[in-house]
């Protein structure tokens, strides 16, 4: 580009200079209609002017036809054009006078045409006054002088000279108005043209800066790609060595372990000590690198089952209440009576979210307590579900407090508020941005209100799912496995048991053989299509990921043939090995009635198949 | 560099007490067909096998089943030989290690 100029200013110059152009040329096109105008103007009075001389001449004619007839004749009825022709001549001369007063040459030569006219008056005066007084033979005589005649040819010499210049005037004029009419058009024409041309010109310069910026966007948006891959490459990297470091890391805490069981003396008891401490901290340090990087690469995902918040607090907090207590602090929470106790989420990343701002306030808390709270988050209903609900977790803590000018970078990956936090208090500096971005797969937010000695209240949201279809697991499977037997009444049913497993066949089979109920196995989604369509089954088991035809088009199959045939439609529960919330979604989407994740538990087992046994057919 | 005499202590459910030789018997199938299938590349097999033991392993009473099919799957999906390899090697290191006690 020649100049450095916005797009908005090449806009504005290349249409400026267009709209100044057209003003230019209807200012020269307007100034050439008032000439036109005004000629047409001046034509009309360049006849008016000729007609005047024409009228003048006519009155001179007048004066001089009535002596003649008067002195020929001796009738005076001859007399009244003379008279009435000289009474206005002086009037006509003067309308003449009037309207070539801006032509000096017009006036000088209408001046000798008034002395002229006057001396004709005069002397035919003289003539009429001879006929009256003399008689005809004497008024005859006069009238042969050569007077008359000189008379009549310089008037009319005169008034066709006046002619003459109004002619060569109204040409001139004309010839004027015609070439700045051309010139008009000229103007008009290229005017228009160069308007369009710079018009053209701007499209041009503004579609190719467009592009240029378009171009420019598309590198940034490659060039972000290109980083995004590439810090998800490296956080997938440091995933897979994180990975690898922990197991020779276990491996050196182990030995350490049993090294530690060895009799060993004051020194190398010190030693090994230090050895463990060491080796404690790096494998938290990889175990929150690990978590960081797992979040980073998107490959961190939240289990979906149901579980109770109560138990995952209080777990949370008896657990972390000795180290409380041990610095003599009060640790307590509360849960606000609105808030439902049976959850659906992902409880040990919850606990884990806990585990992190509890243990937090803790470790930056010397005297007083720490307390939390769980309520139900009513700020945030956008784009909640029904069977969702979002609580608000507040862990508030008398300890040191962050100043505000820190406030904003606790969040982040590595940073503690002073860099002597972490030589005092230990800790990596991941736990806070892990936990954030924990909260923010939970489909929360996170935040904290802190004061400097007064202490800080750690706030997060979270939305978590009411369990209403998928089976209750029971929350201790191995306790309640003698309680939950098949009720009394409950008649045997024909199962259709379909998983690629021949493990989770055998297992689930085992279970129901157990029972009085009767299963029949198939290995693929086709098989249960076809077994389903020639058998009588009360429930269907469906794996949904099996190899020819998964569990997702078969119970799509099944669907489909029980409404053509008319067929009332029998339960189906989906076994998936991912409790992910899409999944429960996918397979009850598809038309299966609930869902168990594997691993299968008996009791959950036999639970759905009751629950869906009692004639209860949806 | 973990003595081969450590033992892994299972707590079993009697219930399928009968089940569990068959099954561990299967894995020890796995880890041949997966590593022949390493070999010729077929990553679709062992990422099908890890899946699998995914879905059953925890069922049977054996988390790390579970957790290393998962560990298979993963890695299968991104054709990580090396990892595949390790965690064969881990599953059969495993597999020998474990004992099941039933109460």
């Amino acid at each position: 580009m020649p100049m450095k100029l916005s797009i908005t200013n090449k806009v504005n110059v290349g249409f400026g200079l267009s709209l100044l152009l057209l003003l230019f040329v209807s200012v020269v096109s307007y100034r050439s209609i008032m000439k036109l105008v005004e000629n047409s103007l001046m034509e009309t009075h360049t006849y008016k002017i000729i007609a005047g001389l024409e009228d003048i001449i006519s009155s001179v004619k007048d004066i001089e036809t009535g002596s003649r007839g008067y002195i020929i004749t001796g009738d005076t009825n001859y007399l009244e054009p003379y008279y009435a022709a000289s009474a206005v001549i002086d009037e006509k001369v003067r309308t003449a006078a009037r309207l070539t007063a801006d032509n000096p040459k017009s006036q000088k030569m209408l001046y000798n045409l008034e002395l002229m006219i006057h001396a004709d008056k005069a002397f035919q005066a003289q003539l009429v006054e001879l006929r009256r007084s003399k008689g005809y033979e004497v008024a005859k005589d006069a009238v042969k002088t050569d007077i008359e005649m000189y008379l009549m040819q310089e008037i009319r010499r005169l008034v066709h000279a006046m002619k003459n210049e109004e002619y060569a005037l109204l040409k001139q004029r004309s010839g004027n108005v015609a070439a700045s009419a051309r010139n008009t058009i000229y103007v008009i024409i290229l005017g228009s043209a160069l308007a369009f041309t710079i018009v053209g010109i701007a499209i041009i310069i503004i579609n190719r800066d467009i592009g240029e910026r378009n171009k420019a966007e598309e590198l940034i948006r490659q060039a972000k790609a290109a980083a995004d891959a590439a810090n998800r490459a490296k956080s997938e990297f440091l995933a897979n060595m994180s990975h690898e470091i922990r197991t020779p890391m276990n491996a050196i805490i182990g030995m350490a372990e049993i090294l530690s069981e060895i009799h060993l003396t004051e020194r190398q008891k010190e030693y090994l000590d230090i050895f463990r401490r060491a080796g404690d901290n790096l494998l938290t340090l990889i175990d929150d690198i690990l978590d960081l990087s797992k979040v980073e690469a998107g490959r961190l995902e939240l289990e979906e089952m149901d579980f109770d918040l109560n138990e995952t607090i209080e777990k949370v907090v008896k657990m972390l209440s000795f180290k409380a207590h041990e610095k003599g602090l009060e640790l307590s929470y509360h849960i606000s009576p609105d808030v439902p106790t049976l959850l659906s989420g992902d409880p040990n990343r919850l606990r884990q979210i806990l585990v992190n701002l509890i243990g937090n306030a803790i470790k930056f808390a010397d005297k007083g307590k720490v307390f939390v709270t769980v309520n139900r988050d009513k700020s945030a209903v956008s784009g909640q579900e029904k069977n969702q609900v979002d609580l608000q977790f507040s862990i508030n803590d008398t300890g040191i407090g962050i100043s505000s000018d820190k406030l904003n970078i606790i969040f982040d990956s590595f940073s503690q508020a002073h860099s002597s936090t972490s030589r005092i208090y230990g800790g990596t500096g991941l736990g806070l941005a892990i936990t954030k971005r924990l909260v923010e797969l939970m489909g929360g937010k996170m935040w904290v209100e802190s004061r400097v000695g007064e202490g800080s209240t750690f706030y997060f949201t979270a939305r978590f799912g009411i369990p209403v279809k998928t089976v209750e697991r029971p929350a201790s499977p191995f306790v309640k496995k003698t309680e939950v037997s098949l009720p009394e009444e409950q008649k045997p049913l024909n199962i259709l048991l379909a998983d690629d497993s021949e493990d989770n066949r055998l297992i689930v089979e085992f279970y129901l053989k157990q029972s009085t109920h009767k299963v029949e196995s198939v290995e693929n989604g086709v098989e249960a299509v076809n077994k389903f369509k020639t058998g009588q089954y009360d429930l269907v088991l469906m794996d949904m990921q099996m190899p020819v035809t998964d569990g997702y088009t078969a119970t799509r199959e099944i669907r489909r043939w029980e409404a053509e045939t008319g067929k009332n439609p029998t339960p189906i529960i989906a076994l998936t090995a991912y409790a992910l919330k899409e999944e429960v979604k996918k397979s009850l989407d598809a038309g299966c009635n609930a869902h168990i994740a594997k691993p299968i538990k008996k009791a959950t087992l036999l639970d759905a198949i009751s629950q869906y046994a009692r004639g209860v057919k949806v | 560099m973990i003595q081969d005499s450590e033992k892994i202590i299972i707590h079993g459910d009697p219930e399928i007490a009968d089940l569990i030789p068959g099954y561990l018997e299967n894995r020890r199938k796995d880890i041949i067909k997966m590593r022949g299938a390493l070999d010729r590349n077929d990553y679709e097999t062992i990422g099908y096998l890890g899946h699998s033991m995914r879905g059953s392993g925890e069922g049977y009473g054996f988390k790390g089943i579970s957790a290393i099919g998962l560990e298979l799957e993963q890695a299968a999906k991104t054709g990580n030989a090396e990892g595949i390899s390790r965690r064969i090697n881990e599953l059969e290191d495993y597999i020998g290690r474990i004992e099941i006690i039933y109460k």
